[in-house]
């Protein structure tokens, strides 16, 4: 049920203070509605973990596992737009080289 | 006058190719830009080819036994992969680290199965779901690398 993990984590008992559900609540929604489709899909998830464990479905431990499965996800995600960005710095050299140092400087002498 | 003109001409063309020049070599040293491999369709081909053999291992969890052939040949393909991937060199090095977070996910999710017994449609389905992003990533970063032309 859509926003059931919102009572979960405001029903959540933190002793130490450590935990601020509201802000929690509100980093995961801001997170839906970010710019990045991987952002978004990713905050989904998160949301769906914790209706599933609200729900009995899933257990503390597969939780965990799920943050850490995300976490890795997020460094692939940052390790693929790190290439993206660097193949196009290499497309732009080899065409630099490829057309404009070969050709284009010998038709202009 | 005319040939005025060409020296003048000719002037540029020399200025234009020095700045050319200079400029071919800065890109290369800037921070953002220290080199990346080229598409390489082995790496593609291994990764779409081991993701749905990792896909049904998953659905099979859901099973009262372990399919542990099935896991003995996924953990020995990414191995393989693993290796392939870093004895491309630093150039290639994201992709080796991709694939190594792959094997830390998918011993993650074995020893979770191995542990706690059978899965539940919901546990095959979050796992197979982030497995299966993780493939998709590093297919995509595969096929964003130029071709060696």
């Amino acid at each position: 049920m859509a926003g059931e993990w919102i009572d979960f984590v405001k029903n959540l008992k933190d002793e130490t203070g450590a935990l601020s559900a509201s802000e929690l609540v509100g980093l995961i929604t801001s997170f839906r509605t970010d710019s990045n489709e991987f952002v978004r899909k990713q905050a989904a998830k998160v949301e769906r973990y914790f209706d599933q464990l609200a729900r009995g479905e899933i257990t503390k431990v597969d939780f965990e596992r799920y943050m850490r499965q995300i976490s890795r996800l997020e460094e692939m995600e940052s390790l693929r737009l790190s290439v993206a960005a660097r193949a196009s710095a290499q497309r732009l050299a080899n065409a630099i080289k490829r057309l404009i140092l070969a050709k284009v400087l010998d038709l202009l002498v | 006058m005319k040939k005025h003109n060409h020296y003048t001409r000719a002037a540029l063309a020399r200025l234009l190719r020095v700045a050319l020049v200079f400029a071919f070599f800065l890109i290369p040293s800037c921070t953002l830009f220290h080199g990346v491999s080229y598409y390489d369709p082995t790496t593609y081909r291994n990764l779409t080819d081991l993701k749905p053999h990792v896909m049904f291992l998953y659905v099979s969890f859901g099973e009262q036994d372990v399919d542990f052939d099935a896991v003995r040949y996924i953990r020995l393909r990414l191995a393989q992969m693993h290796e392939y991937e870093k004895g491309k060199g630093p150039l290639n090095a994201e992709t080796a680290r991709q694939i190594g977070n792959i094997i830390v996910m998918f011993e993650d999710d074995v020893q979770a199965r191995l542990s706690a017994g059978m899965w539940s449609e919901t546990q095959i389905n979050n796992s197979t779901e982030n497995i299966v992003d993780a493939f998709d990533i590093a297919i995509q970063t595969e096929r964003l690398k130029n071709k060696n032309e």
